[in-house]
């Protein structure tokens, strides 16, 4: 009798392990096809991005309440994890979340150093990967299974290269943005198209990211030569950059433009900054005054859950990347098989709280892009939608 | 040429600003040895708590005067709870004033959360300069600036300041003739933290107060008190000016390396002189 104990205790702990699927992965799942789909989630709510994080688990959490949540029977599960806006942090959630939690699609990360160290892992295990806002043409061609689906980010910023000099007029611009990888793409959209329709850069001036004084590239803006002043910047720079370019007496010299209306001038910030940033134009792919019928029912469960307009790190990250995978599990019947998922995906022609969105051969989104200007209503502070740039293709 | 003046206006208000934050750390060290590092989460309280006194309708001089007082009570309560019985050990007085820095700033995180606030300046408006504008507030820290050095100055001439300076000399000569040292090390070391916290809540309307400016502003005040030698008050605001108007330049003139112009300028003033401008060989 003895014997045959000491040896059921160790068999059925060996049972219990290969069934988990910790001894070997793939096992538990070949065990249960009909359990629940997990949706990985690598989204920041630490680091640099830690505002971004919250938004887009917002707009995942309202999508999944939209669309219920249920494929073909199988109930979703979301597995959010904290990727810190670090390369190696995120790699380490990655891993977990592949390997212990069985996820096999992941919505994030956002911030580009990031999702470049987590998509070579990602890639060699097959995991589907939504990124959450813009990647360049390059580095998303060299990741088969990576869709991106608010685009590139010269293809929204090229954007208001049109609008500044056939709408606005603008021939010559000074610019100013972060020195890193994010804010010169941007820029470089935007002065490329401008230059291309035959306008000219004339001075140009880079700050270290996470500047925290805009006075001496403010002092040196050319407004002799110049014409408007396009300038980006991120997050926390935002506010103290409008208030610093009112007080060097810009306001009333030369106009200003953004490349990119989110990250300097985002929603909840705008109250902070107040009426000298009013009429201030950029581009975005999504903003809450968006005309159509979904973008209205978005905007009224955002605002009745959460207190607030939805961001478009809410939407674009979140909501349509969550809107996306629904739908290409609704096509699949609720198969994870990745390379049925990604036909599914390519085949898709999807009607977001954006505009119509569908993704080039490359995986990447052909989507509007909306020119917005800071608006207000009472003391409600928005991005008001005034020119649409349709199906923009990736640059 | 306005474009100059206005570069080296910026420039001075910087280091007007530098000058606050690093006065106080001057002093510790140079009187007590102490390196404290915690001294960029003073600055921090001192601005978080400033911006909640204006939020409730505080003039913006009752918020100073309140940063101050929030930045000295910490310093009083580090130093004698801790820092006093680390007397001489660096590496354990390293170790407990960066501790506190992560503990201050997820404190001050978890009560006002981790989003930047920034406050309007008290003054608005801007002076004229031809063509360009400056900020009055800016002049008004260059004021204040000048106003905290000058006290100091007058502070040293008096006796409790010839104790400060025996203190610093030689502690245990100094006690033998009746100084109150340790005494004298507490009041500097609040009065340290003090301007620390005062000078957090004065840089507010300029750099927002947020978790990661206890580390920006200990990394930018380790600097000027390394290139104005330790325990000088007068090495500080060389330094702080000094510095101030080379990082503001900088930035105009060589765009490319605006990050790295105040740590070379660290550098080439360490190669010349190691004990920083007006520091004491050991």
């Amino acid at each position: 009798m003895k014997k045959v104990l000491t040896f059921m205790v160790p068999l059925s702990g060996v049972v219990i392990l290969l069934f988990s699927g910790w001894v070997a992965p793939g096992f538990g799942q070949a065990i249960a096809p009909a359990g629940p789909i997990k949706i990985g989630c690598l989204l920041s709510f630490t680091g640099a991005l830690l505002h971004d994080g919250p938004q887009v688990r917002a707009g995942i959490q309202l999508a999944l309440e939209h669309y219920g949540s249920e494929v073909a029977g199988r109930k979703i599960e979301l597995v959010i994890e904290d990727d810190g806006t670090d390369p190696s942090t995120a790699l380490d959630k990655a891993r977990k979340i592949v390997e212990r939690d069985n996820v096999r699609i992941v919505i994030g990360p956002q911030a580009s150093h990031v999702a470049q160290a987590v998509q070579p892992y990602l890639t060699e295990r097959k995991v589907i990967c939504m990124k959450s806002r813009q990647f360049p043409i390059p580095l998303t061609a060299k990741f088969p299974y990576l869709f991106v689906v608010d685009g590139t980010y010269k293809q929204t910023t090229s954007k208001m290269g049109d609008y500044a000099y056939n709408v606005l007029g603008y021939r010559k611009v000074s610019t100013m943005t972060a020195d890193y990888v994010a804010g010169r793409e941007f820029m470089g959209g935007f002065t490329e198209r401008f230059v291309e329709l035959g306008g000219k850069v004339v001075q140009e001036q880079f700050y270290p990211v996470g500047s925290m004084d805009y006075s001496n590239y403010l002092a040196n803006v050319n407004v002799k030569e110049a014409d408007c002043v396009a300038a980006w910047t991120v997050g926390t720079g935002g506010p103290r950059f409008a208030k610093q370019y009112a007080e060097y007496g810009l306001r009333q010299k030369i106009p200003l433009i953004t490349p990119f209306i989110s990250g300097i001038l985002n929603e909840d910030t705008l109250p902070q900054i107040g009426d000298i940033i009013l009429g201030v134009p950029g581009p975005s792919s999504y903003a809450s005054t968006i005309d159509n019928t979904l973008n209205k029912r978005v905007v009224a469960d955002y605002r009745r859950k959460h207190g607030v307009r939805p961001t478009d790190n809410g939407v674009m990250g979140g909501y349509v990347n969550m809107q996306v995978v629904m739908e290409a599990l609704k096509a699949t019947k609720g198969d994870t098989d990745p390379g049925k998922i990604k036909e599914a995906i390519l085949k898709l022609n999807l009607e977001t709280p954006a505009g119509p969105v569908r993704f080039s051969p490359e995986r990447i989104g052909i989507l509007n892009i909306h020119i917005c200007k800071v608006a207000k209503e009472g003391s409600d502070y928005f991005w008001q939608v005034v020119q649409t740039y349709k199906e923009t293709m990736p640059r | 040429m306005e474009r100059m003046l206005l570069n080296l206006l910026n420039g001075v208000s910087f280091g007007a600003l530098l000058f606050l934050l690093a006065s106080g750390l001057s002093l510790v060290l140079g009187l007590m040895g102490i390196l404290n590092l915690a001294h960029g989460a003073l600055f921090l309280f001192g601005a978080y708590v400033g911006i909640s006194v204006t939020q409730n309708g505080g003039h913006f001089i009752l918020a100073g005067l309140v940063g101050g007082a929030a930045g000295a009570a910490i310093g009083l309560a580090m130093e004698r709870g801790f820092l006093r019985h680390l007397h001489g050990r660096i590496l354990e007085q390293v170790l407990i004033s960066f501790g506190f820095i992560y503990v201050l700033t997820n404190v001050a995180s978890w009560i006002w959360g981790t989003v930047t606030q920034i406050v309007d300046a008290p003054i608005s408006g801007a002076i004229v300069l031809g063509d360009l504008f400056f900020p009055k507030y800016r002049l008004g820290l260059i004021a204040i600036g000048l106003v905290i050095a000058l006290g100091l100055y007058l502070f040293d001439k008096t006796r409790v300041g010839a104790m400060v300076r025996a203190g610093m000399d030689n502690a245990e000569m100094a006690g033998a003739l009746g100084v109150n040292v340790k005494f004298i090390s507490s009041m500097v070391f609040c009065l340290g933290a003090f301007i620390a916290g005062f000078a957090g809540i004065i840089g507010v309307p300029i750099f927002g107060a947020y978790p990661e400016i206890a580390l920006d502003a200990l990394n930018l005040a380790l600097i000027v008190v390394v290139v104005g030698g330790t325990g000088s008050i007068p090495g500080a605001l060389i330094a702080s000016l000094l510095l101030g108007v080379l990082d503001s330049f900088g930035k105009a003139l060589l765009p490319g390396i605006a990050s790295y112009t105040i740590y070379i300028a660290l550098i080439i003033i360490l190669v010349f002189r190691p004990s920083g401008i007006m520091g004491r060989s050991a």
